[in-house]
């Protein structure tokens, strides 16, 4: 076998290349096949295997598989598993394809062990994941596919260029350490925090998650933001500037998740505010926040593909996905409303449930090594979830009142693959020996202290209390059809602003300086019309006569002047 | 599916329902004070081991957060179609 293929990222891609070809049934066993084989074969490379090829000059490392890249290339498998499932009743071709290519070009970025490698796998994963929202076919997700396809080749791009500068410098491959010092490494950072959605970057994913197909979103959340956590934990573990930035990142998408309206949308913000939990603990460093990072990245792909799947189960029997529209849906789709409660819980970080287990390993680190503001801004952030996702999307979804609408339970496959993720999210929870076994570095943690189960109901009961008090009172933002403004303005309404009015400048100045110019050209023309003109003087047709007259005067003038 | 009305498939709570769901959750609230009297956390930071320390976090940023999304939605709102016609 080649060097390139022998990869389990690979065999996805090529099942995913074969998948559209095939009937129904075989495809469908590829689908659900392929993340297992490719698991399988994950989990029997020992650690640190690492394997090499040449490319022109370059020696390349296509597979290597250390504790960081194992945990990240096992949780990849399974949503990639779990989102087959989901996806089993679909007779689409395509969508399954794009969702295998997809998590299998993800999973190649995280075992990738060098720059060029990383690059091409990154690529890939835009264009597979662009697919997924073209495949649906709308005009409107046809237009927010080319804003999303933009930002993801940008950041292939950056990638690129820092990439092509890190190793012009260093002559080194390797993608290892990078930290800030290294040349070229703020480009990388910017291609890496494109992708994990750093603030004021974070745009695409807010636009782009709620206009693919039910099935889409759900492969869409897992892959792309978790594989640019993985590259920062990667490039940049212990940089103090990712702290700030993975702060700010915890609090701000909160408001925007409390008014948001689409509820696929009110996720996508809270899985901005999660993935800042994770940036937090890259900026952190230690080997406690390393795993907190990859211990959060697994729980999170759990729960948000849970509560992804859930609302994509209403929106597909529904048709509606915005909460002033739904509601009351508890009574006709019970299992589902089950799987959203548990899914919110979790993220919630309930005792018991996976969130609960992940998060306070990031906390713990930060408490750790004494960063006491931005302690105190994830604490409040874990306490603000309840209020923009813990209760608002089970509320909405299936509590709020409304009679209008009746529905049946979604199909089986879709019941099956949610109440797999429920369980898992729960075993993580009851067992978290389970999640430490496949982190990094080895866990000597146990969240279930007496104190800290105490602190995390307090922070739930309290936080539960201010919403309801709020709510009460008439002051929690009510969902609203609107929208509310966030930095894609600047690509959606400045700029087309700014480009309608420098193309109305240049047509103004094109009209009054391009008058001037062709009357000046025009009065010339004129005078050249009237001598080289079909009847101007140079070019008029002479009668015999005159020109004998005129050969005559010349002849003249000739004799005048030799004489 | 929209149709006209569908009552025997949802039921609105009724008021003395949702009174009782508010007093569980006061007394859940006072419940999960009780134990911090006798557990003292012996956190990272000093302030931690204050009694209700995490309670009253979660309940000012739950307030904070409710205040800040009203005055910034008067901010960023516009009409459901605003990107629809931008020229």
């Amino acid at each position: 076998m080649p060097v390139w293929l022998n990869n389990p990222g690979m065999l996805l891609i090529v099942a995913g290349c074969v998948i559209p070809l095939l009937p129904y049934r075989l495809r469908m066993a590829v689908l659900l096949g392929a993340p297992i084989a490719s698991l399988a074969w994950l989990w029997q490379i020992p650690l640190g295997t690492t394997t090499e090829m040449t490319l022109l000059q370059y020696t390349l490392t296509p597979l290597r598989v250390d504790g960081l890249a194992f945990t990240f290339g096992v949780i990849f498998n399974v949503a990639a598993f779990l989102s087959g499932l989901y996806m089993w009743h679909t007779h689409s071709r395509l969508e399954p394809a794009a969702a295998l290519i997809y998590a299998g070009s993800a999973l190649g970025a995280v075992l990738a062990g060098d720059l060029i490698t990383l690059f091409m796998f990154w690529e890939v994963t835009a264009i597979a994941s662009a697919l997924l929202l073209v495949i649906r076919g709308l005009r409107d997700a046809m237009i927010v596919a080319r804003r999303y396809l933009l930002v993801q080749i940008g950041s292939g791009l950056f990638l690129m260029g820092g990439a092509a500068i890190y190793i012009h410098a260093t002559g080194d491959l390797t993608f290892g350490h990078l930290g800030l010092d290294a040349p070229g490494s703020w480009l990388i950072l910017l291609a890496f925090g494109i992708k994990a959605a750093f603030p004021l970057l974070h745009n695409w994913l807010q636009d782009a998650y709620p206009s693919a197909s039910p099935t889409g979103t759900v492969v869409l959340s897992a892959f792309t933001t978790k594989m640019a956590i993985y590259a920062l934990a990667r490039g940049y573990a212990g940089t103090d500037l990712l702290i700030p930035i993975g702060a700010v990142m915890t609090i701000f998408p909160i408001i925007y998740a409390m008014l948001a309206n689409d509820l696929r949308r009110v996720l996508s913000y809270s899985l901005n505010v999660q993935l800042g939990f994770m940036v937090v603990a890259v900026g952190i460093g230690t080997e406690l926040a390393i795993n907190g990072a990859a211990a959060h990245a697994v729980t999170h792909i759990l729960y948000k593909a849970l509560l992804f799947m859930t609302i994509g189960a209403v929106l597909r029997q529904t048709g509606h996905v915005r909460a002033t529209e739904l509601g009351g849906l508890a009574r006709q789709m019970p299992w589902t409303a089950a799987f959203c409660v548990i899914g919110a819980a979790s993220i919630s970080a309930f005792p018991l449930m996976a969130g609960f287990v992940s998060k306070s390993l990031i906390l713990a680190a930060v408490a750790h090594e004494h960063w006491a503001g931005t302690w105190v801004t994830l604490t409040a952030a874990s306490a603000g979830a309840l209020l923009y996702v813990g209760i608002k999307i089970p509320y909405f979804a299936f509590f709020a009142p409304n009679d209008q609408i009746e529905c049946e339970e979604p199909p089986l496959n879709m019941r099956i693959a949610m109440g797999l993720t429920a369980a898992a999210c729960i075993a993580l929870g009851l067992v978290p020996g389970l999640l430490y076994s496949i982190l990094p570095y080895p866990v000597d943690y146990n969240p279930y202290t007496a104190s800290h189960i105490i602190t995390q109901l307090q922070l739930l009961a309290f936080s539960a209390l201010a919403f309801w008090l709020a709510w009460r009172a008439g002051l929690y933002p009510r969902p609203k059809r609107a929208v509310h403004l966030d930095t894609d303005w600047v690509y959606r309404m400045l700029l087309p602003r700014f480009g309608y009015v420098a193309e109305r400048v240049y047509h103004a100045s094109v009209a009054k300086l391009g008058g001037g110019l062709s009357s000046l050209s025009e009065t010339g023309m004129g005078r050249l019309r009237l001598r080289y003109d079909a009847r101007g003087v140079m070019s008029r047709t002479w009668s015999t006569g005159w020109m004998v007259l005129w050969v005559a005067v010349l002849l003249a003038v000739y004799l005048v002047i030799y004489y | 599916m929209l149709i006209e009305r569908n009552p025997q498939k949802y039921r609105r709570p009724s008021t003395l329902a949702r009174l009782r769901s508010a007093r569980l959750l006061y007394v859940l609230c006072a419940l999960t004070l009780v134990p911090s009297l006798f557990i003292h956390p012996h956190g990272e930071f000093g302030f931690t081991e204050i009694p209700g320390f995490h309670a009253l976090l979660a309940f000012v940023t739950g307030c904070v957060l409710v205040l800040v999304a009203i005055v910034v939605r008067r901010v960023i709102i516009r009409s459901e179609d605003y990107y629809e016609h931008r020229t």
